[in-house]
């Protein structure tokens, strides 16, 4: 179309460089910032020693002074539980049970010893122990337990060595049995069949459990105040705030990044949202443009039309070089954010943190979506202006 | 068939006795209607009618028998580039670009004719010397020639002309009426010529007054 683009001559005008030049800075923001939150999110991610895909968080009520003489209010009622359900984190809640009968442990020999005790049963998905030991059937005499990583530990180094008594490794525990009298009226033989890190408990199989709950136990209600729940994202900062909320208690540890990712997460919201202000902000300059250019071409715009040229072919007159232009920025600024990527991710290679050099396909998604919403945008704004003065 | 009208009427026109206005008139193709009529009778106004641009109208304007009430401004536009050609009173040239631009703008929508053919056009109504120089330079003949010329650079089954001739001498009309009609030929087109009094420039099959 020759003739037609020397009949409407859209010059550049040189006040358009400094739009350009704006555009470009907020593309550019808005990509690094974006970039950036990536980065840093996946840092966050992998920074935590993950043995599994998923979390486990196990949760209780925080025990205040109002709550004491009061039990029951330690317990999560079942419309407690099912929002926990319902948080978008949460994968699966296990429910701990524990024992409604008095358990009395003792041992004969060397290491003499009698104590009440309790128990609490997991279903089994939930144990990070692994041993086909670990069940138990009606009429069995032997109850396989799992003891808390922690106890021994504490007998280990803070009991032992100070009563003289021998230390003892995992494999010795797990040797040794002892009895447990349950109800005042049975007696089982307990052997040790793995320790757990997750659980500060003496864990026992759930059948078990449910048959001694069943036959000894005191209270009828079932009535969990303790959970475990399976997440893949433990320190997610709404569900930490939920956690806060209501007043529950969990492993800090698991938790702890959580702040870090909120505030993170506002700073590069903030500059992502400095880089869109000012990408609107140039739109909205570029769309007054284009309306100044065909207002100024209004008259050649009807004669044309009288002439048999469609508002389509017209509006491309004005809106091509502008989409051109708008591309062209696009690239650099998304070359810029990839090159800053690649700089930054050796950067971080000196800390041992790893970061893929190459742009995230978000990145990428947004460069090729933002042209191609601007096109679509121009190509109606510039046929509707144009039909303005064609009517 | 190209035009049909149907109690065909505008408001502000006002006549007392006419064949067109409140009439049913249809145009043929391969005919060559004359329309005659005196100063502010409307003449323009029908012209402009026919071809889209004045749409306040009452009555019924069907085009090869489909209603045009409802056409959009795109679909004008392609009857336009496609069907109906038209050289106008006021012949709307872009008046800062030289003739030959004027007559490109129209033949690179349509590409109907190559460059060649333009020349031949050019050479046939005597104003080749003029071809590279602007519109505004022009007297209104050589103007109302570049029009003419524009208006056959596309196909059209219906070509309407209002007052073509009016700053021609004898002799420019004798060619330029020679060339019009022998494109009209080719197209086995309409051919509706408004003008002020009656004349002989066309073969014509009728006269209306408006």
């Amino acid at each position: 179309m020759k003739m037609l683009n020397e009949i409407i001559a859209v010059q550049q005008r040189k006040s358009n460089i400094l739009t350009y030049v704006a555009l470009f800075i907020g593309i550019a923001l808005l990509l690094i910032s974006a970039q950036l939150y990536i980065d840093t999110y996946h840092i966050m991610n992998n920074k935590q020693i993950k043995n599994d895909k998923y979390d486990y968080l196990v949760m209780n009520k925080n025990i205040t002074n109002a709550m004491m003489g009061n039990n029951a209010s330690a317990y999560f009622t079942a419309a407690e539980i099912e929002a926990l359900k319902n948080q978008p984190v949460v994968k699966k809640i296990g429910l701990i049970e524990s024992n409604h009968f008095p358990i009395e442990a003792s041992n004969f020999g060397e290491l003499a010893f009698s104590t009440q005790l309790f128990f609490e049963s997991i279903p089994a998905e939930y144990l990070d122990v692994n041993t086909d030991q670990f069940n138990w059937q009606l009429g069995s005499q032997t109850i396989p337990v799992i003891l808390s990583q922690d106890f021994l530990n504490l007998y280990n180094f803070g009991f032992a060595l100070s009563q003289g008594l021998p230390q003892m490794s995992e494999e010795t525990v797990k040797a040794l049995s002892f009895n447990i009298e349950i109800g005042q009226t049975e007696n089982y033989t307990a052997e040790v069949v793995g320790f757990s890190q997750r659980y500060s408990s003496v864990i026992v199989p759930q059948s078990f459990m449910q048959y001694a709950n069943a036959k000894f136990g005191m209270v009828t209600t079932k009535d969990y105040s303790r959970l475990v729940i399976q997440t893949e994202e433990a320190d997610n900062p709404q569900f930490v705030k939920y956690i806060r909320d209501h007043n529950y208690s969990t492993q800090n540890e698991k938790i702890k990044w959580s702040k870090i990712k909120t505030v993170v997460g506002i700073v590069f919201a903030s500059s992502s949202f400095i880089g869109i202000f000012i990408l609107a902000l140039c739109i909205l300059l570029l769309i007054m443009y284009l309306n100044l250019m065909i207002t100024k071409a209004a008259a050649k715009l009807q004669l044309l039309s009288l002439l048999g040229y469609k508002t389509s072919i017209l509006q491309q007159q004005f809106t091509s070089h502008l989409f051109k232009s708008f591309l062209f920025i696009v690239i650099l600024a998304f070359l810029v954010t990839a090159v800053f990527n690649v700089a930054l991710a050796h950067l971080l290679a000196k800390y041992q943190l790893v970061v893929s050099p190459w742009p995230s396909w978000q990145i990428i998604l947004l460069t090729i979506m933002l042209p191609l919403s601007i096109f679509y945008l121009f190509r109606v704004k510039a046929k509707k202006i144009i039909q303005q003065y064609l009517a | 068939m190209s035009f049909r009208l149907q109690q065909l009427n505008v408001s502000y026109v006002h006549t007392n006795v006419s064949d067109i206005w409140h009439q049913s008139v249809t145009f043929l193709s391969n005919q060559y209607y004359h329309i005659r009529a005196r100063s502010g009778q409307g003449k323009t106004t029908f012209i402009h009618t026919l071809y889209g641009i004045q749409k306040n109208f009452t009555g019924q304007l069907y085009f090869q028998d489909k209603p045009t009430l409802h056409l959009t401004h795109d679909e004008w536009c392609e009857l336009r580039s496609k069907k109906i050609s038209v050289v106008f009173q006021d012949l709307k040239l872009f008046t800062d670009k030289t003739a030959l631009q004027n007559l490109l703008i129209k033949n690179e929508l349509t590409n109907y004719y190559p460059l060649e053919m333009i020349h031949s056009f050019a050479e046939k109504l005597k104003i080749t010397h003029v071809l590279n120089r602007n519109v505004q330079t022009l007297s209104f003949g050589e103007r109302q020639r570049v029009a003419i010329i524009r208006a056959l650079l596309q196909p059209f089954d219906c070509l309407l002309l209002d007052e073509p001739f009016s700053h021609l001498d004898n002799q420019n009309i004798t060619l330029a009426a020679a060339l019009i009609l022998e494109e009209v030929q080719k197209r086995k087109a309409t051919l509706i010529c408004c003008d002020l009094e009656q004349d002989t420039h066309f073969p014509y099959h009728k006269h209306l007054n408006l």
